[in-house]
């Protein structure tokens, strides 16, 4: 019940922005329903024991410990999200005008979001993946210009397409399956149980084109140029609900899908994951050397970041863990960096990396959130995502998969030197004058708070994880292959 | 049924050849009524909730819906009525024929011993590949959305060769996502066709949310 309230919730809302006069109703609707979806998400993985797992709605519902750690996960980052707009709204008058149909179409995208992650059917999570494509395609633009218009229109192509060639894969795998006189049902829990007979060449050529669908949908290599125009070019809270909660959705739908159809395939899984995630991490590090807009160089981490992702999901094993705790704090960065790099584009009206200097300074709180994020971008001790890329790179010794280990290691450290180089210089130095003195300069406390809770639960991730998150932790890596 | 196919085929592979935005929707609103044919002969609509869904879909929103939202925002515009969905020249013309008989190729790997199978396979391969021959050389917005209409078109005559068909809901879900994503496209094409015609009326504001 509290799983639907969570999803329901944001569609309740939607009542509170109807009206032309209720933008001030609108806002705290937003806040009021992240705030709750968040405190539902947190009652119910407190109050499930780990393991358990039951199905809701006839079987088309699902609730074990991956829907519950996905849940909160993605409305932590949408509460943080709605205070940020908030903030804003606080002090911009212009972010006032139209903020109904902002907030109309950021509560289906959320609700849509959390039903994809709550199915327990490929095809269902198939059809909220798309309806959080369309809903975000108009916040892409939303009181923007030309070019926030033209990337908006290439994420929507792109998306489409990329879900549209995992659905065919999924009718490979149908057709397959009938073939083989089975029943051509895609329940993730009957899956599990029972292993599907496919037939040959529809087995592999359904599982290359969901995996291939799913990563495009990620901005994976070879099908990445959506991802840093549309997230450049996008509001920094509509960026932030793009990397930090419909990935995470995407991610739980391949997680999903390796769980159930990795061992069909396994040696075309990894090959191809591998592949994906190599050819991603090389294209972002080339990208980040020369990159010269700050958001537009996170964009290409995030590029990294799913490569990482990619490459430990294909060493599968005991990298899972380190995938996990990587797309965790994946999520965390995101949001931290994207929701200051707002603050900070509001106050100094540039995106070039070259014409800001000084943050700590000019930002103080900014400043430090900016750094401490970039730092756990890089994967620096004691973040998360530090102890997540050292469990992956164990995992390829381990499985003395020395070529790949190398190249991870040289392009993650080009990776390393390029962001330094580009961003620390915004970070020290004398703070750039500030072009215009409006009541837009100050730091508002409702963005400094999630941000700080978000950087808490980084260092809660790489220093010290309680026993119980632990267990979760451990529960969802074991469903992606990792050692029980 | 194979006549339905050559139909298809023929709703397809013509509007690549043509220099007309109309006939390219013309032809998609040609090949929703061939599925929706093929269709009805594999399913009992009324005995299968989710083949009548489908075919509702096909008839009403891809036959109906969908040409008169994308051709009346074109006409609203008075866009001119011509319109490459690949380059007039031979190099793409070999691509498209290439596509072709790689599609048809494929159809009979998999199905070496059925050629009614293999037809329906190759028409839809040839479908999802020639969208994407459309989707690479595109730049044009108009172009683009017809490119991946067609790739849905490709999708939907592939999934009517399926003997089981999905659960009434499931199928409703999927033919209001196409819904939705036709109303957005035609939103986004207005925006385009306003863009073109008063540039300097839209300003980059900045990032304010």
């Amino acid at each position: 019940m509290m799983l639907l309230i969570c999803g329901a919730i944001p569609l309740l809302a939607l009542v509170g922005t109807l009206g032309k006069d209720s933008q001030r109703r609108s806002l705290a609707t937003f806040l009021i329903a992240a705030g709750v979806s968040f405190l539902a998400a947190l009652y119910l993985i407190a109050s499930a024991e780990v393991n358990y797992a039951a199905t809701f709605l006839a079987g088309y519902g699902l609730s074990d410990a991956s829907s519950r750690l996905f849940l909160l996960l993605i409305c932590a980052v949408f509460l943080g999200t709605a205070l940020y707009v908030y903030s804003r709204a606080l002090v911009s008058p212009v972010v006032v005008k139209d903020l109904h149909r902002f907030v109309r179409f950021a509560l289906i995208f959320f609700s849509a979001a959390v039903f994809s992650i709550l199915s327990n059917h490929f095809l269902v999570t198939w059809i909220f993946l798309e309806v959080t494509t369309l809903a975000a395609a108009p916040l892409i633009y939303h009181q923007k210009g030309a070019a926030a218009f033209r990337a908006a229109w290439r994420y929507l192509l792109f998306s489409t397409f990329s879900l549209s060639l995992a659905l065919i894969g999924f009718l490979c795998l149908a057709k397959g399956m009938e073939l083989t006189g089975s029943e051509s049902l895609f329940f993730v829990s009957s899956l599990v149980e029972h292993v599907p007979n496919i037939a040959p060449l529809w087995q592999p050529l359904g599982i290359a084109l969901v995996i291939f669908g799913f990563c495009a949908k990620l901005g994976l290599a070879p099908v990445y140029a959506w991802l840093p125009e549309t997230y450049d070019a996008a509001p920094p809270s509509v960026t932030t609900l793009l990397a930090a909660i419909q990935f995470n959705c995407v991610i739980l739908a391949l997680f999903r899908f390796l769980q159930t159809f990795r061992h069909l395939e396994p040696e075309l899984v990894r090959q191809l994951l591998l592949t994906f995630g190599l050819a991603s991490i090389l294209i972002a590090s080339l990208n980040i050397v020369v990159a010269k807009n700050y958001k537009r160089l996170i964009a290409y981490a995030s590029i990294n970041h799913a490569g990482v992702i990619a490459v430990g999901l294909g060493l599968g094993k005991s990298a899972a863990f380190g995938v996990v705790l990587y797309v965790l704090s994946n999520a965390l960065v995101k949001a931290v960096l994207f929701l200051t790099s707002g603050n900070i584009k509001a106050r100094f009206h540039t995106k070039e990396m070259a014409d800001l200097h000084g943050l700590i300074k000019a930002m103080p709180y900014s400043g430090w959130f900016f750094m401490v994020g970039v730092f756990a971008l890089l994967g620096f001790a004691p973040f998360g995502s530090f102890f997540g890329e050292v469990i992956i790179m164990s995992s390829m010794i381990e499985q003395q998969n020395y070529v790949v280990f190398t190249l991870f290691c040289i392009l993650l450290t080009v990776i390393f030197v390029a962001t330094g180089r580009s961003i620390f210089p915004m970070i020290w130095g004398e703070p750039t004058p500030v072009r215009s003195q409006s009541e837009e300069t100050a730091e508002s406390v409702y963005t400094l708070l999630p941000n700080l809770f978000f950087i808490v639960l980084l260092v809660v991730l790489g220093i010290y994880i309680p026993s119980a998150a632990n267990s979760i932790l451990q529960e969802v890596a074991r469903t992606i292959g990792g050692a029980s | 049924m194979t006549y339905l196919l050559l139909g298809y085929f023929l709703a397809c592979f013509i509007p690549l050849f043509i220099s007309s935005w109309r006939t390219a929707i013309f032809g998609l609103a040609l090949q929703a009524g061939f599925v929706a044919l093929l269709l009805a002969r594999v399913h009992d609509p009324w005995t299968h909730p989710g083949t009548a869904i489908q075919i509702a879909e096909l008839l009403f929103i891809r036959m109906i819906v969908l040409p008169a939202l994308i051709a009346g925002t074109l006409k609203r515009f008075k866009t001119g009525p011509e319109l490459d969905l690949i380059p007039a020249n031979l190099v793409a013309w070999g691509i498209a024929i290439g596509l072709l008989i790689l599609s048809y190729s494929m159809g009979q790997r998999l199905y070496p011993e059925d050629l009614y199978f293999a037809l329906h396979l190759g028409t839809s391969a040839f479908a999802l590949l020639a969208s994407l021959l459309v989707l690479a050389l595109q730049r044009n917005a108009i172009g683009q959305a017809l490119g991946i209409l067609l790739f849905e078109s490709g999708i939907s005559l592939f999934e009517s060769q399926m003997q089981h068909s999905q659960p009434w809901f499931i199928q409703f879900g999927i033919s209001l996502v196409f819904l939705g994503l036709i109303i957005v496209a035609s939103r986004f094409l207005l925006h385009f066709r306003k863009l073109d015609q008063a540039p300097a009326q839209v300003t980059e504001e900045g990032d304010v949310l």
